[in-house]
């Protein structure tokens, strides 16, 4: 029974390759969503997940590599969102917002004027189980490679950053240099998961683990190893549901990670009721 | 002693109005300065100039013969201003003060271990070193604070309203590790609304866009000094 319903799954290849791609994606998401949420900047990943469809969108119609087409999107986004700092007048969210919907109008205009059905918008914005395939599982393991290496390597300038951007200036860590580097890796990592969570998806695999992890956790590399664990639990939860209830990967994933988030905060928020009563008593 | 100097800095923010105007200041180790003004007077920018925050339109700063480095000014903010749920001990944060000297991948060694534990040990936080900003009070959040800026050991400190809301203990503590970088020879400056505080310094600067009034409190915490930064008729309290 319990074989037939959690291991059973996993000896089909195409749910083999999801899962690996999926896990690897989860520690992307679980190290640098642990960024993304201390930073407090959950929207600019929402952005740029939005942001890479126009460059799937042309890869997919010129028979070009979508994740690739997905990565220069990316860095089309990375470059936009580290100018929108610069807009005080109407401010760095405004900005972002509006770059982010740009170039989701772009991506649907694109995929509107295909006038075939080259693209497949669902799996694009909501992941597809069936479509991951060898190229995925790779890019997703060099993306997870690249945002440990980046996140090690960085981990000083991004922690004064994310305390506070004068002590990582007067430390000699550049701000905006520091920021960029950030928004490379949140990229990266959402490049590494849109093909099994989708583009309108992976920020629940970006910010959900971390925000979850965060509630228990006092130190920041604690942080990303039990972010990572929750990702992971939420990317088998979520394919398992998929496979058994006939269900959308990518939305069975995104929902079990948000509930997991709902079950921590409660969680949390007990506990302190309790820490309160008890203190009072 | 280096002294810094500071000649024909103006400050503007993108293509506003000079904010800060600053023809010639010269603050000179072993020395406390204290800067007062009014609200938008000039404190907190002039701070942010000195530690290189904050580029200036015209002018230049020299610490010795050269421009100041990083690792040589530490800089106290506001614990207010600080995001005190982060998954940070207060040892970690303390150790934030090294970084200057260690950069993004050079190995702590003993010394800044030391320099860490010391600079805990001086404003009375060591045995909370493993304790989260979260969990401490205001007092206490402003001492980690400084004991980060006293961890880098740099030869110019500055405190952004550091004394601010401070507990008795608290301002104690931190004013007598100040007066302790005075004496090893550091350049101490401390934006400050508090004139009591003020006066404890060596020199003081009355800022009002530029400075006023410089020089021993004594001469510059006076009546008619003050009102050229605060205004005629404005009451401000020195005792």
């Amino acid at each position: 029974m319990v074989r037939a319903l959690l291991l059973d799954p996993f000896s089909l290849t195409f749910l083999q390759r999801a899962l690996l791609a999926g896990m690897l994606a989860g520690i992307s998401c679980g190290v640098v969503g642990t960024w993304v949420v201390l930073r407090k900047v959950a929207f600019f990943g929402e952005a740029l997940s939005h942001g890479i469809v126009p460059g799937v969108a042309i890869a997919t119609l010129v028979g070009f590599s979508p994740v690739l087409g997905a990565a220069a999107s990316a860095g089309g986004m990375v470059a936009g969102v580290s100018g929108a700092s610069r807009a005080r007048r109407v401010g760095e969210e405004t900005a972002v917002g509006l770059l982010f919907v740009g170039m989701l109008g772009l991506g649907i205009l694109i995929i509107s004027r295909s006038g075939s059905f080259a693209v497949d918008v669902t799996a694009l914005l909501f992941g597809s189980v069936l479509g991951v395939r060898t190229e995925d599982v790779t890019v997703a393991a060099i993306a997870a490679a690249l945002t440990l290496a980046v996140s090690l390597a960085g981990y000083r300038a991004f922690v004064a950053l994310t305390a506070d951007e004068r002590v990582a200036a007067l430390a000699g860590f550049s701000p905006r240099w520091t920021r960029v580097w950030l928004l490379a890796i949140v990229a990266m990592a959402v490049v590494a998961s849109f093909r099994t969570i989708g583009a309108l998806l992976v920020v629940a695999l970006l910010v959900a683990p971390a925000a979850s992890a965060v509630q228990f956790t006092r130190r920041i590399p604690w942080t990303m190893a039990i972010a990572v664990l929750l990702a992971w639990s939420a990317v088998i939860a979520g394919l398992l549901a998929s496979y058994h209830l006939d269900l959308a990967a990518g939305g069975a994933i995104a929902v079990v990670a948000v509930l997991q988030f709902a079950a921590t905060a409660g969680v949390r928020s007990m506990v302190a009721r309790v820490g309160v009563h008890a203190a009072a008593g | 002693m280096s002294c810094a100097r500071l000649e024909g800095i103006t400050v503007s923010y993108d293509t506003g109005p000079t904010v800060l105007q600053v023809d010639h200041l010269e603050l000179a180790g072993g020395t406390i300065t204290a800067l007062v003004g009014p609200n938008g007077s000039g404190k907190s920018t002039l701070l942010q100039v000195i530690a290189g925050l904050l580029p200036p339109r015209t002018g230049n700063i020299t610490f010795g013969e050269r421009r100041p480095e990083r690792r040589v000014v530490a800089m106290v903010f506001q614990s207010s201003q600080v995001d005190a749920r982060l998954p940070l001990t207060v040892a970690e944060v303390v150790a934030m003060g090294r970084y200057p000297h260690r950069g993004l991948l050079g190995r702590f060694r003993a010394g800044d271990r030391a320099a860490v534990m010391q600079a805990m040990e001086r404003v009375d936080v060591a045995d909370l070193a493993r304790r989260q900003l979260v969990e401490l009070s205001g007092g206490q959040r402003q001492r980690v604070l400084a004991a980060r800026a006293l961890a880098q050991r740099a030869s110019i400190l500055l405190l952004d309203e550091a004394h601010t809301g401070l507990d008795a203990a608290s301002e104690v503590l931190i004013a007598r590790a100040v007066e302790e970088e005075r004496d090893r020879g550091a350049v101490v400056v401390a934006a400050t609304h508090d004139l009591q505080t003020a006066a404890r310094a060596d020199q003081v600067v009355l800022l009002a866009g530029r400075p006023v009034a410089c020089g021993p409190a004594a001469e510059v915490l006076v009546p008619a000094r003050l009102a050229d930064a605060y205004g005629p008729g404005v009451i401000v309290p020195t005792a």
